[in-house]
């Protein structure tokens, strides 16, 4: 049975290479494209996810059309109060949204493992779940 | 293979595809989604498939989380799709798709 991983990320093409990137590490994933969605995920398995990868801005449901919302900060309080290790890969300086930093740093503070890892200027799967990795690695 | 299903007719296709050698899992419809992700399988059965049954949502619930999976959807409903499989089951035809 394989390690699973639920990638929160509302972009077709995103979806691609967050797919790829966790098939290479040789997790199973789950994949939501909503907030709604992604809560059901976290409240059906959240005793059985290995970790989550969370984009910031993406629609609560599927029907939304705003899709500048930080939404993702709702998935970080999730993560951490369920004590699941969370990596964000955003690319959250074209949002123009600098304060969700320092939620994320704040949120971080409240982990077992130091700090929730990242990403600003670009989305990197790979990074990201190289990133959750290390962080399931000091867990076990 | 893994054969999602809440009702008795999953453990009984489960033991009679098995004995037939081939590995499966079962799953209730509630867990499908987690044991999509962590069992990779290469087909994947939804029983109870059909008008207000417990499988109508499996398809939409797994959806997202599936890639390159043959998936069938079994019910006792008229339904025309070409991965629809009408009960009662040939189980000759049915193992055929599998071995494909």
């Amino acid at each position: 049975m394989k390690k699973v991983i639920l990638v929160v990320e509302d972009k077709e093409e995103e979806q691609i290479l967050a797919r790829k990137a966790v098939a290479d590490s040789g997790h199973g994933i789950i994949l939501c494209a909503n907030l709604f969605d992604a809560k059901s995920m976290i409240g059906s398995y959240s005793s059985k996810l290995s970790g989550i990868v969370a984009d910031l801005h993406f629609p609560e449901r599927s029907q939304d059309t705003n899709l500048n919302k930080p939404a993702g900060l709702a998935i970080l309080t999730l993560a951490v109060s369920e004590n699941i290790p969370v990596v964000v890969c955003s690319d959250m300086d074209n949002h123009q949204s600098d304060y969700v930093k320092d939620v994320i740093r704040y949120l971080g503070k409240h982990t077992s493992y130091g700090g929730i890892p990242f990403s600003v200027d670009r989305k990197d799967w790979l990074q990201s779940v190289k990133q959750l990795n290390a962080i399931m690695a000091k867990g076990e | 293979m893994l054969i999602i299903s809440d009702s008795v007719f999953g453990k009984v296709l489960a033991a009679i595809i098995e004995k037939d050698g081939f590995d499966v899992i079962l799953s209730s419809h509630e867990d499908s989604v987690f044991a999509v992700a962590s069992e990779n399988p290469s087909h994947i059965f939804i029983c109870e498939c059909g008008k207000c049954e417990a499988g109508e949502k499996t398809p939409i619930n797994i959806g997202m989380s599936v890639s390159g999976q043959t998936i069938y959807r079994c019910g006792f409903s008229d339904d025309n799709g070409g991965d629809y499989l009408k009960l009662p089951l040939n189980l000759d035809n049915l193992k055929s798709k599998i071995k494909k």
